[in-house]
Order: structure tokens, then sequence, then C-alpha cells
């Protein structure tokens, strides 16, 4: 059986058309407010971490699937999104598609110049004129998939206006060969065929191709090819040192092309050196992926569900239009509602023993919970109200008279955040599943389009086999809640063989995740609904990460490459806090939600605590131990 | 029968047969050069122990090169390891009373093609010796298939040397070697990327030649990620210790053979332990290929080693082949980052678990005369 999730990057999409159907829109909206890709418009830098959507926003520009996309324009399935493109960039005209959309995806071989030994001028003469001859075979091959010209030969009716000062070309075809050879040419001293050279040229080359590349200068049949080109440079992080800020400062000084650079959060601190002398939104625009949808969740939300409705209906074996449906949020198995009934029983009876008198208890009850929801809510509104009593008498007053008013037993009041952590406690004592429901399996995305998927996928996979065997056509909340811990499980044992310092990064996740465990569960719920993060002043996070300074010892060393690599899988989620005054900001390291189930840690973004940034380099070592010295908040 | 192969002869010989052909051909006076990995693995000495023991009629020098590896939490005993390795080699020199010189070469971290012409060609390490013997146990794999090229290159060039490709296997060691992290993208290794990589060929069809190992699952999807095979003929091993072993590894695989709906034509059997046989089974099917893209003006053949280091050699033999008939040919992996040993003290006796092979690549054997 065919599972529709299972194909989650774009890079693994070969079809155009499987490709446009799978396509959610919510990313593109927001990348329309940022531009409208006239030119002149400054750089737009897309940031992300591995599966933020980046690839699938530029693929969508490229020329073999917009010429699709204009095909299939009156389809109700296309048609808002064939409505978006032509308004917001004009992408098509009356003809067709206008939009000539270059994409070039960065590779290793970039970094391999850098291992030529060359001097810096030569080296960056070199990367110029590697990217120009790259970027301009890509597009000459994106003209011919406009203009449904075979490639190359077909490059011959192409004809190219020649530029100023520049070579004259009879064709495209022409201009083609002399890329070619002059990409062989580099690659002939990256593979040591050829020994490298010095070039001794001015400038570097790399915006030449461009230049040739802009409609006024390509034309078939008398005619323009197109209106407009982008220029589209993917996994820019993979450039070798120096070469991103290289890329970048020449594509600020020459704003005249509209370009879009895609790049993971790992390189923006390089990237940060160029831009911090430019100007945002006058020499680049940025656009942090993840960043954008924690500030709009409901948007994110709400563009994972249209993904994931799509791609339900993509499968063959089933019949079904809804992902949210297949995903039960109602308790109704016998075993656990026993066990939910039997918690209901003991809970009442803890109640009663706190506060040592059972009518008062039955009033505090009746009073601070609310028991008109099932079983399993009502039992949720008694952990909670017993949360409420354990706070009250960590606090409470010895008097010589009992108290007798309801009111003095209790502290607080129940609320949404204390609900969630009641389920937490349940899950915990009771072994009663907490993560299940279409909300839940989006909050533990982390933001994630990929991670999303990845977990749906294997939420469905075990429908579709339900559904072969005449089952039914939804998960039960305990069937969710064990695939989402095991594929959070199978996620955890793949760290050390795919994430950069993969040992370190478990024994640091471990560690934060245990200390996050011990401060979720205190019996008082004091940081309801838990604690899912920690936090380091930002002078000590500066000192650990800042490579460049002499003060770091061996440890800071140790301790910030296992940080970034996390940071840079998405395993850890930086955030800002300023807690009331600015000047008590804090870097706030949240764990990924996906991986905080295994813990039974909550899925939203709540509580965290200080910690030393030395705590955390004896938990990658030596794991985490009870009260190792938490700062008060 | 394809004419022309460079090794269509060859020269193997293994456990048994390497102690009887070393132990004749040592019985002559020969200067040697032993090429070993600045390596952590305790297999890095044994091959120099075995072959220094035998004879010591004419110079025996040994090169230790650098490796590349980040360092990790597991890597953490390794400079450990590599002190003691290295010690190994010198208390075997004395034992034997050799006439020998060792050089650590510390002055650059890792080798490229770039630095082996400082390393070896400027220092004139290549011609000075009767034998270059590269011991490929503990280098990963960058590392040799860039050190085997290269001499391969040279001794094709100007110089007389006779050049041996040894090898040192042990799949229990294998198992206590923890390998962490994997590289963000897979990519080309050098001297064998403008077959792939060019952007103007990349309208032409990918034929992609994946020799399978165990737990390379990650590795592999980071090729498929990144290049889009038109045809893919999967490569298992015959022959092997373990008669289901392929059978293992198209279950492990599953999702490769359904995904490129693999034609079960198309599926490659190679010799476990004989990396000529895997070497000419490459050879041979890209020249069909080719034959049969003349229509789309040919195609590219990329290969992947996900194996054991024998047959991974098979295919680097294969793509110095291909390569240098100029067929457009690449050789794609995604690298593992870091390499440690857990439990150092189950290695011991690491002597009664290997097995000792050698390939003869150029020189006397292959002369008419």
């Amino acid at each position: 059986m065919s599972n529709p999730f299972r194909l989650l990057r774009s890079e693994r999409i070969s079809s155009d058309h499987e490709f446009l159907r799978l396509f959610g829109m919510g990313l593109l909206e927001s990348l329309m407010e940022k531009r409208t890709f006239s030119q002149n418009e400054p750089t737009l830098i897309l940031q992300s971490s591995p599966g933020g959507g980046k690839t699938s926003l530029l693929r969508l520009l490229t020329p073999s699937v917009l010429k699709l996309l204009e095909q299939h324009k009156t389809s109700p399935e296309f048609q808002a999104l064939y409505a978006l493109l032509r308004e917001r960039i004009s992408a098509f005209n009356e003809t067709g598609s206008s939009l000539l959309g270059v994409y070039l995806p960065i590779d290793s071989s970039y970094s391999e110049i850098r291992r030529l030994g060359l001097p810096e001028k030569s080296w960056r003469m070199l990367l110029g004129e590697f990217l120009d001859a790259r970027l301009g075979i890509q597009g000459l091959s994106a003209i011919a998939e406009l203009a449904n010209l075979d490639f190359p030969l077909g490059l011959k009716k192409v004809k190219m206006k020649p530029i100023n000062g520049g070579e004259e070309y009879s064709s495209a075809h022409e201009l083609f060969i002399k890329l070619s050879e002059k990409e062989q040419w580099i690659f002939s001293m990256i593979d040591h065929t050829d020994k490298a050279s010095i070039l001794e040229s001015k400038a570097p080359l790399f915006l030449s191709s461009a230049k040739l590349l802009m409609p006024e200068n390509v034309h078939i049949n008398g005619k323009r090819a197109y209106e407009k080109a982008i220029f589209m440079l993917d996994d820019a992080h993979l450039l070798g040192k120096g070469q991103l800020g290289f890329l970048l400062s020449e594509l600020i000084q020459a704003p005249s092309h509209s370009f879009i650079i895609s790049l993971r959060s790992e390189a923006m601190q390089e990237a940060g050196l160029v831009l911090s002398g430019a100007r945002e939104q006058r020499d680049y625009i940025h656009l942090y992926i993840e960043d954008y949808w924690r500030s709009f969740p409901s948007k994110f939300y709400s563009a994972l569900e249209s993904v994931a409705d799509k791609r339900v209906r993509d499968a063959r074996e089933v019949q079904i239009n809804s992902f949210r449906a297949c995903v039960d949020s109602m308790i109704e198995n016998p075993v656990i509602l026993k066990k939910v009934k039997k918690k209901q029983e003991d809970t009442k009876q803890d109640i009663i023993d706190l506060i040592g008198d059972e009518n008062i208890a039955e009033e505090v009850i009746t009073g601070f919970g609310d028991l008109m929801g099932d079983h399993y809510e009502q039992l949720v509104e008694l952990r909670a109200v017993k949360i409420l009593i354990e706070r009250k008498l960590r606090h409470a007053q010895r008097t010589l008279v009992p108290p007798d008013d309801p009111k003095d037993f209790v502290s607080g009041h129940v609320d949404s955040s204390l609900r969630a952590a009641s389920r937490l406690f349940i899950a915990k004592e009771e072994k009663v599943p907490c993560y299940f429901g279409f909300e839940e399996i989006s909050r533990l995305s982390s933001f994630n389009i990929e991670q999303f998927l990845n977990l749906a996928s294997s939420i469905f996979e075990f429908l579709m086999a339900q559904m072969s065997l005449g089952g039914s056509s939804q998960i039960s909340p305990g069937d969710q809640h064990r695939l989402i811990v095991e594929h959070a499980e199978k996620r955890w044992n793949s760290i050390p063989q795919t994430v950069s310092h993969g040992y370190g990064v478990q024994g640091l996740i471990k560690g934060i995740a245990g200390f996050c465990s011990q401060q979720t569960f205190r019996p008082n719920a004091p940081y309801a609904p838990g604690v899912s993060g920690v936090a380091l002043r930002p002078r000590e996070f500066a000192l650990i990460m800042d490579q460049s300074s002499s003060h770091r010892e061996k440890w800071h060393k140790e301790l910030s490459v296992v940080i970034r690599s996390c940071l840079i899988e998405n395993i850890l989620e930086k955030k800002i806090i300023a807690q009331g005054k600015p000047s008590r900001e804090h870097v706030v390291l949240y764990l990924n939600r996906l991986l905080g189930v295994i813990w039974l840690l909550p899925v939203n973004y709540g509580g965290w605590r200080i910690v030393r940034a030395r705590q955390l380099h004896n938990w990658m070592y030596d794991g985490y131990e009870k009260q190792s010295g938490v700062l008060g908040i | 029968m394809i004419e022309n192969l460079t090794w269509s002869n060859y020269f193997l010989c293994r456990n048994e047969s390497f102690i009887q052909f070393w132990e004749l051909y040592l019985s002559d006076s020969r200067d040697m050069l032993f090429l070993l990995a600045k390596g952590f693995d305790p297999r890095m000495p044994i091959l120099f122990q075995t072959l220094v023991e035998m004879g010591q009629k004419g110079r025996r020098d040994v090169v230790i090169l650098p490796i590349e590896g980040s360092q990790s939490i597991i890597s953490a005993n390794n400079e450990r390891l590599v002190e003691s390795n290295i010690k190994s080699v010198n208390e075997a020199i004395k034992r034997a009373q050799a006439r020998s010189s060792v050089s650590v070469l510390d002055s650059v971290p890792t080798i490229t093609r770039t630095n082996l012409d400082d390393l070896l060609l400027d220092n004139g390490l290549v011609n000075r010796y009767d034998d270059i013997i590269i011991d490929i146990s503990s280098f990963p794999r960058t590392a040799y298939y860039i050190l085997i090229d290269y001499l391969l290159s040279q001794t094709s060039e100007d110089v007389d040397s006779n050049l041996h490709v040894a090898v040192n296997e042990s799949p229990e060691i294998d198992n206590l070697i923890m390998h962490e992290g994997i590289a963000q993208q897979a990519m080309p290794i050098s001297g064998f990327s403008a077959g792939v990589a060019r952007e103007s060929l990349k309208h032409l069809p990918l034929v992609w030649f994946p020799v399978l190992g165990e737990k390379r699952e990650n590795h592999m999807n980071k090729i498929v990620e990144s290049h889009e095979a038109d045809e893919v003929c999967p490569i298992l091993p015959i022959l092997s210790q373990d008669v289901r072993r392929a059978d293992k590894l198209i279950r492990q695989y599953s999702a490769l053979f359904e995904e490129y709906k693999v034609d079960p034509r198309n599926v490659i059997l190679a010799s476990e332990t004989n990396p000529f046989d895997l070497y000419r089974s490459i050879v041979q099917a890209s020249i069909k290929f080719q034959k049969a893209f003349v229509p789309f003006d040919g195609c590219r053949i990329m290969i992947s080693p996900l194996s054991s280091k024998l047959l991974n050699v098979g295919a680097l033999l294969a793509a110095y082949e291909l390569r240098n008939k100029n067929y457009d040919v690449g050789v794609v992996h995604a690298p593992t980052l870091s390499y440690g040993i857990e439990k150092i003290d189950e290695i011991q006796n690491v002597h009664e678990k290997c097995s000792l092979t050698s390939l003869w690549l150029r020189g006397d054997c292959y002369t008419d005369d």
C-alpha cells in the first residue's frame, strides 16, 4: 500500500503533478506578503531548519511546475494557487507562464574550491566564475523548458541580445557551449585532472549570466521569451567558509536582479556578518520560516491541516477526506475507561485524605472542578483540583482553629494550563494516553512541516493497515499515543547516526529532559502545564557560542558544538524571552516537542527554568541529577 | 568480455595465499613504502607488523598520513589509541631489526589531492621505492579513495613502483566502531565529481550503482535526496560468509527497491571477497547502458560505495577505469562525521579476528616482458 505521507520532501516527489497536488499554500501566502518579485527588489533570504519548506517554495516557481499549473488553471484543485501567483507576482499572462524561475541547488562542489589552496582573491574569482557558469546553464535549461524546446540543441532558436561591453552570442546555444566549457574547466581543477589556476580577472563574474538572462535580452521568434526572471539559490549553507559572505555581499551591491537565497539557520552567523552592514528591507529581505509560523501559529496549524487533507485524499487504497477525522479525540476503550473510573475514585479519596473532612472535600470538588464532561474529562478536573490543594498545603500556615471554608483548602482555580498538567499527571500515574487529537499532533511538529509529515506518515500507515483488515477509519487515542511515542523514540534512536555530535546531543537532551520532567511533575505543578525548556543568561550563551572569544574554555567549546548541532537539527528551539524589562532577557532553549513526549512533557511552549551552562555540560556527560543547583526565577 | 580493461587480468591474494605470496615476494631484496592512516582503529599496525616480520631485505619505511574526523564524545579515546598504534608500528620495527623510518605527517589536517603532491610527490617518496603498499584498514572511505586514485594516476604516468592495496577486514571490529553523524548532503568524492555534478550534463540520464552494505540506510537516503537516478542497479554481495547476506540486504533496503521499482535484471551480484569481480561487473554494465542511451546522447554513471572496504575498492577501480575511458562517472557518498570506540576492552586478540587481503594494482605483474 502506498502512503502519501511518505513523500516528505519536495526533493523526493519526482512528478511535478504530484508535487503541485500536495503543495500547501500557507507559506506561499506569507512570502507574497514580503515580495512581488519585481526587478530591483532586494534579495530575499529564506531561512529555516531542515524540512522547513524552503525547497518546496522554490520548486513552485520553476518553469515545469508553472507550466503545469497553467494547464490546470481551471481545475478547482489549483484555481486558488493559480490566482495567487497570477495576481500577486504576475507569474502568468494571457499567453501562459511569463516567469522564468532559475533554480540552482548549491552542492559541495563550491566548497571544494576552498580546498584547492588558492589565495583568497583567486578562489573568489573562481567561485564567481563557477556560480556564473552554473546559474547561466540552469537559466538556459529553464528557458528551453518554458519554451518547450529540446535542451540544449533547441537553444539555437533563442536569440541573445548583446549587452554593453559583453560578448556577443549568435544564439543561446552558443552561450550554453561557452558556459559548459567554463564549468568543465573548473571541475577539472576540482577533480585535479588539471592544476588549479590563479585567475587574473579584474572582478568576479558572478552576475554576468543573470544580466544576460534578463527578459529584455532573450527573444524567440522576435518576441520576448518571458517577462520576469527570478534566480533561486537553494541550500546556500553548503557553501564553504567565506563563500556565503562573498555571495551575499555581491548581491547586496547589485540589487538589480531578483534573487532568493535559501539557507539553514546555522549559516546565519556568517550571513549576519555581511548583513550587519546592510539595511533590511532596503538591501535584503529576511524571512525565517519557523519564526514566522511561531508568530502566527493558527496559520501554521491550518496550513498543516490543508497539507494533511491533500495527502489523505491522495491515498488510493482508502477513501478519506480529512486527516482530522481519522484521529479520534474521545477515550472510549473499555480497558482505559476502567482505569479512568478507578483513578477517579482514588483521586476523590486522595482529596478527602488531604482535606480531612469528606463534606468539605465534596464542596471543594464541586466548587472548583467542572465535572460536566465524560469520565476522562471529570478525572482531569479532579486531578487538577488535587494539584490546587497541594499548592495550598505547600503554603498553608498552621492555625489553632481548623479551617472549614472550601476556599481555605485550594490556591487559585482550574484553568487550561492546569488541565493540561493534569492530563500529563494522569498519563504518568495511570498510563492513560495524553497525546492524541489533531491539535496535539500539529503542536508536536515544532513548526516544522517535515516533522509533521513524518509523524502523520506513521499514524496514517497504521490507519491504512487497520482499514485493510476491516477495522475502523479512526485511530483510537490509545493507538495515537503509542504511535507518537514510538515515532519519537525512533527519531531519538537515530540521532547518533544522523546528527553531528549525535552522542553528545543525546546526552544533553537527556539531561535537559530529565530536568524538565522533574520540574513538571512536582506535586503542586508550579509551572503548569509543565517545563519544556531551559534558559541561559544571554552573556553566558554568547560566551559559549562565540567561536572567536578568547575567554572560552575547553568545556565551552564542547558544549557549543553540541548546542549548535541541536539548533541546526531543530532538536532545541532557541527563543529570546524578556521577563518584564529588556535587561532581563533570557535565551530559552526549548526541547523539540516531539522528543519531549518520551518524557511526557507538555506540547505547549510554556515553562522554562534558568540553568547554568556548566550544568548543561555536566548533564551532557553524566546525566541530570535531582536538585542540581537550579536557580529560582 | 570487454577488451582493454586495465585489470582484465589481476593479482589478488587472501588469507593463506596472502601469507604465501608475501613470504615469497619478500624473500628478494625490496625497498618498500607503507602508507598507513593516523587512525585509532586497532587494525592499523597489524598488516605492517605481519609483513615486516616476514623479511627485512631492503628498507621498510612507513608514512603515517593524517585523516579527518571531528572531535566528539565518542572520539575521546581516539588520541590514546592512535598513539598506541604508532607505538606498535615502532615496536614491530625494533623487533624485526628492520632498516626503517617512520614519518608521521601532521602538517595538514587531512589528505586532499592538492596536499598529496606536497606530502608524497614533492618529497620524492613515490619514486624512491620498489613497492608502495597502501594499507586501507584504518582509512575512512574518502581518504583511501583519494589516495588510491592519486597513486594509480601517478604510477601510470612516470613512476616504476609496484602499487599494492592491502586491507585487514574484521566484521567483529567493524561492529565495535561507533559512527556518529552524517554529512548534511551526499557529495562526490574528489577526483570523481565532474561526471555527476556538472550542471551542463544533468539533462543526461543517470544510472546509479549503489554497492549495498549493512546499516547504511541514512547514507542511502541522503544520496536519494540529492540525486534523481533514472536507472538503479543495486549491487549485492555473494560468496559471502553469511549465505543469506544478500537476502537480508534486500529486506533492509526494501524502500529503495520499491521507490525505484528496481528491475530484477538490474541487480548485480558480486563476490564479497574479490573486488575485481565487482569492478568488471560495473564496467560491463556501464558500457551496456552507455550504448543503450546513445539516442539520449549517452548517460551519466554514479557509483555509491556503501559496503565493505574490499567491495568499495572494486567500485573505485570501476570508476577509475570508466573515467579513463571518458565516461561521465562520479562517486557519490554521504560521509560519516566522526568515529570512535567505546568498548576498548572488547578489542582483544585483534590478530585472530582479522582477514588479510592484498591487491596488486600496478607494476611488474602487468608488464609484458
